[in-house]
């Protein structure tokens, strides 16, 4: 596989692109990422080297809301092997389940796809400890799981309708548990940025999904990976842009730059490589 | 309040005449028509919708059997969530209020330029229409889909407010595509062009910003207006 699709693929599409964050906020956003891996506790190693920067991304968002200033405190990075400056707090724990939620919806995947072998079976008390102690979230992800399931046996060929589960599912995420005041807002972000997420995967994964058989609503469509580009875009673009729209109007305290950052250059960035239009490497994380 | 004086009809009306009635003075304090005067006006007339709205919404709760209300916009409507809706996955927003979950959101909704009061048609299916473009700005979506839907005539203006309407769902594929067969349908129409060339500018802008060429001016205004949109209670700024 290409590194960049083994990049984008492993670490997610939701990450900043590093040529216009200032150096405070690199550094932020690696002590987030080093946060949420932290949370995940010494047990996890192979789920700690699969975690991905939408998650850092998810601890971000949720975090900017806080009073005062970031706490950090050194740990021990295992991959580094030196001590390097986390963020704390209550959302990393919460990415840290997260993560584990969507470890489990992966391993129902694979499962689904035919894949006898699933890497995320090998912390498997770790995901039932998440999924007890996040049960409502368990159980969207679980109603998610289904609906996407049920879409995909009717061979649904609705571009909307398709992405629907997902878009709910990540808007409920960035919502959970948050002010009732900025719930709307949350949740409108999230939507988007679920319905991106989605759309995005499934052109980056045409070429593989028309050798496997797999469902993909670009294929069901008839489209190429050109073709889809050129339909799914400007949709994109308009999710981007929705989830900087209702960013905007939420009052948070902290991170907005690197959120800005994420929105307004990191997602067109993943969406120009997922085209091969830009090589991963001319400064994304 | 006393929604009957608000509106200026006796409490013995009829549905039609206050229906009528309504119009008339949603018309005549239409922020379009006072898109050129001070701003004092402005606000004066914005307000004035709003009691207007809300004594509309009061009689109709009233005549239906409920209580006087906030016009029917409570949690939960039709569906809400996964596999709700007969009409599919989803069906009606999944989240919030009736409406599409998002009254505030996109730049598709709430007064001015998206509802285009300027474009209506005369006639009953210009009635329809007008009544439907209430109900979007007001973001009582799921009513505006059910009322498109029971329609069999489907004009170019039907698929533009159906636009509207995927909009606020976030359907947008749907959305552009609706936009675009009335496009086809009506060439000459600048509303439905418009709504079509807002899409195409934001993907633009994105790829302007993001091949290097910095937050250009275009891309401030597009994403101000949509942030600003929720600010100014539903209307839509193009700054």
């Amino acid at each position: 596989m290409e590194k960049k699709k083994w990049g984008a693929t492993l670490f997610g599409y939701l990450r900043p692109y590093r040529p216009e964050l200032t150096v405070r906020d690199d550094e932020l956003f690696k002590a987030y990422y080093c946060g949420v891996c932290a949370a995940l506790g010494k047990r996890s190693m192979v789920c700690r080297a699969m975690l991905r920067f939408d998650i850092a991304f998810l601890s971000i968002v949720r975090d900017a809301f806080g009073d005062g200033p970031h706490q950090l405190a050194p740990a021990f990075c295992p991959t580094k092997l030196k001590r390097l400056p986390v963020v704390q707090g209550p959302c990393m724990p919460f990415a840290a389940q997260v993560h584990l939620l969507l470890a489990e919806e992966k391993r129902r995947d694979d499962r689904r796809d035919g894949s006898k072998f699933s890497g995320m079976g090998l912390f498997r008390r770790q995901i039932e400890r998440a999924t007890a102690e996040q049960g409502e979230l368990y159980q969207a992800l679980l109603a998610m799981d289904e609906a996407q399931l049920s879409l995909e046996q009717e061979n649904c060929t609705d571009v909307d309708l398709a992405a629907e589960p997902f878009s709910v599912f990540v808007g409920r995420l960035l919502a959970h548990g948050m002010d009732e005041e900025r719930q709307e807002g949350l949740s409108w972000m999230g939507r988007n940025i679920g319905r991106w997420i989605y759309w995005l995967d499934a052109l980056d994964d045409i070429a593989a999904d028309q050798k496997s058989g797999n469902y993909n609503v670009f294929v069901k469509n008839g489209m190429d990976k050109q073709s889809a580009h050129q339909y799914i875009a400007p949709l994109l673009a308009l999710c981007e842009s929705q989830a900087f729209a209702a960013w905007n109007t939420l009052d948070f305290s902290r991170n907005g730059s690197i959120v800005r950052n994420v929105l307004l250059y990191g997602m067109p960035q993943a969406v120009a490589e997922v085209m091969n239009e830009r090589q991963a490497g001319d400064g994304s994380i | 309040m006393d929604p009957y004086k608000v509106l200026g009809v006796s409490p013995s009306a009829s549905d039609d005449e206050i229906k009528k009635k309504y119009r008339e003075l949603v018309k005549k304090y239409h922020p379009d028509r006072y898109a050129s005067k001070p701003k004092s006006e402005q606000d004066a007339a914005s307000e004035r919708i709003k009691t207007i709205n809300a004594a509309y919404d009061q009689i109709q709760q009233m005549r239906s059997g409920g209580g006087a209300g906030a016009g029917g916009q409570g949690y939960g409507g039709a569906s809400a969530g996964y596999g709700g809706a007969s009409s599919g996955y989803g069906g009606q927003g999944g989240y919030g209020r009736q409406g599409g979950g998002y009254g505030q959101w996109g730049p598709f909704g709430g007064y001015g330029q998206w509802s285009g009061y300027g474009q209506q048609q005369s006639g009953p299916r210009g009635d329809q229409f007008d009544e439907i473009r209430q109900l979007i700005s007001r973001g009582l979506i799921v009513q505006a889909e059910q009322a498109l839907l029971r329609m069999n005539d489907r004009p170019a203006q039907w698929h533009y407010l159906y636009g509207l309407v995927q909009m606020r769902y976030q359907r947008y594929a749907s959305a552009r595509d609706s936009f675009q067969t009335a496009v086809n349908m009506d060439p000459g129409n600048p509303e439905y062009r418009q709504a079509l060339e807002q899409i195409d500018a934001v993907y633009s802008s994105n790829r302007r910003r993001s091949q290097g060429f910095g937050l250009d001016s275009t891309l401030c205004r597009i994403c101000q207006c949509m942030a600003c949109f929720s600010l100014c209670g539903g209307r839509f700024y193009c700054c």
